[in-house]
């Protein structure tokens, strides 16, 4: 592929931010494969609008912005395929250790509405600050404290009746 | 040992934040090859980012319908085009369409010719190398005004120094290209026509034709309709309401990524 000034900037940038944004959208998405889907996607979109990205004050948080806004577009597109139900089927036996959640902390994630979880993803995992969040999810503060206060209960809910109450282990 | 609390009844800074970053960091994917991603990207671009250049009504038209960039202005009047689906445009360039598609298809080298135009409200100023490493393609279109023979000739005169620069591509505008009614249209990937509200029918060989705009594109007063064919080598012929086939407001664009227009004749 020939190479620009441009390309190099941007091969820099996804060789940098991927891991990240790879993250990011697994927390998002729940799953492996649309994370891998979501953060291609993300990043094309990058490309087409490198200059203005590059130019932004911000470019991580443009980025944010467009994975965001891609995977609440993405999963209006899939949701009439996806059944989210209270409880799992068959819920496995807890496999890992007292407070290390793994599929239960997904499946609890997953059963936020997208908004919901994208802040609970951006304020708990990023630990941006909400107005950060605001700008991210194109609303208000106030709009972020309440999707914040939602998923709280929500996910609370979830994990009680996934795994039950988990005790804290005491360290030291 | 535990002390009797509950894991989600403490503090969510410190238990979602912990077991999310936890649960993010087991997952150890790559992610996607820069290179790949630039493939995709340049994709979309030449999808999306089409400037038109040498505009008359015909080729605001096709900016318009099509979101594309419209680059350059229209040959006198100078007119605000209202629009369907995307928003308006009002041309606001200084150099005249004819030096924009001379600049572009001088390529690099009329670097110095910056062409304006305002799309949706933002302006747009653009040189030709800029457009190519952006990786946007051009359509440069021809009215009858601007082309002369060439529109008479059909697509075997698109000038020479197209060849080699495949962010180039002409529009044929003008009521003189597809003055016979009928033509063979020589696209590799599909064409827009926009008729206008004196062609009371339209035929094509095309298998698949579907409107494209929900509303007309009104340019200059006078109302289109856009439709896409995908196709290679269809033909149509218009006929307008005196009954007659043609003049058809029937144009296409050579070769690209799928757009034609049409002016209003001359």
């Amino acid at each position: 592929m020939d190479s620009n000034p441009k390309d190099e900037q941007f091969r820099e940038y996804v060789l940098a931010r991927r891991g990240v944004l790879m993250r990011e959208a697994y927390l998002l998405t729940g799953d492996p494969q649309q994370a891998e889907d979501l953060v291609q996607t993300t990043l094309a979109k990058t490309y087409v609008s490198w200059h203005r990205v590059r130019s932004s004050t911000s470019p991580d948080a443009y980025v944010r912005r467009i994975l965001i806004n891609t995977n609440i577009s993405t999963f209006r597109r899939r949701r009439i395929r996806e059944v989210l139900t209270a409880t799992a089927p068959e819920p496995a036996a807890p496999t890992t250790p007292e407070h290390e959640w793994g599929p239960e902390l997904i499946d609890a994630l997953r059963s936020l509405p997208e908004r919901q979880r994208a802040v609970v993803v951006l304020r708990y995992w990023e630990g941006l600050p909400e107005a950060e969040i605001a700008e991210a999810l194109g609303c208000t503060v106030g709009t972020v404290r309440s999707h914040t206060s939602r998923a709280l209960k929500r996910l609370r809910g979830s994990m009680h009746a996934l795994v039950g109450p988990v005790a804290v282990r005491k360290e030291g | 040992m535990t002390d009797g609390t509950m894991e989600q009844d403490r503090d969510p800074e410190t238990w979602l934040g912990d077991a999310l970053r936890r649960h993010a960091d087991a997952f150890d994917r790559v992610g996607p090859e820069p290179d790949d991603v630039i493939a995709e990207g340049r994709r979309r671009v030449r999808r999306r980012k089409v400037g038109v250049a040498g505009a008359g009504t015909g080729g605001l038209a096709l900016a318009v319908t099509a979101g594309l960039v419209f680059i350059g202005n229209p040959t006198p009047p100078q007119v605000p085009v209202e629009t369907g689906p995307t928003g308006s445009v009002t041309a606001a360039a200084t150099a005249t369409a004819t030096a924009t598609a001379t600049a572009i298809y001088n390529g690099p080298s009329a670097d110095e010719v910056i062409s304006t135009g305002t799309l949706g409200g933002e302006t747009w100023s653009v040189s030709a190398s800029y457009a190519q490493a952006q990786g946007w393609c051009f359509a440069v279109a021809y009215g009858d005004t601007s082309s002369g023979l060439g529109c008479q000739t059909g697509f075997t005169s698109e000038p020479a120094s197209d060849v080699g620069k495949p962010w180039v591509r002409t529009v044929m505008t003008g009521a003189n290209f597809v003055q016979n009614g009928v033509r063979t249209l020589p696209c590799e990937d599909g064409v827009i026509v926009y008729l206008s509200k004196d062609v009371t029918s339209i035929s094509m060989t095309a298998p698949q034709m579907s409107r494209v705009t929900e509303q007309p594109v009104v340019v200059l007063g006078q109302a289109f309709t856009a439709f896409v064919a995908p196709l290679d080598g269809a033909a149509f012929t218009s006929t307008g309401s005196d009954g007659k086939a043609g003049p058809a407001e029937g144009n296409v664009l050579s070769g690209m990524v799928g757009a034609g227009v049409c002016g209003t004749p001359g």
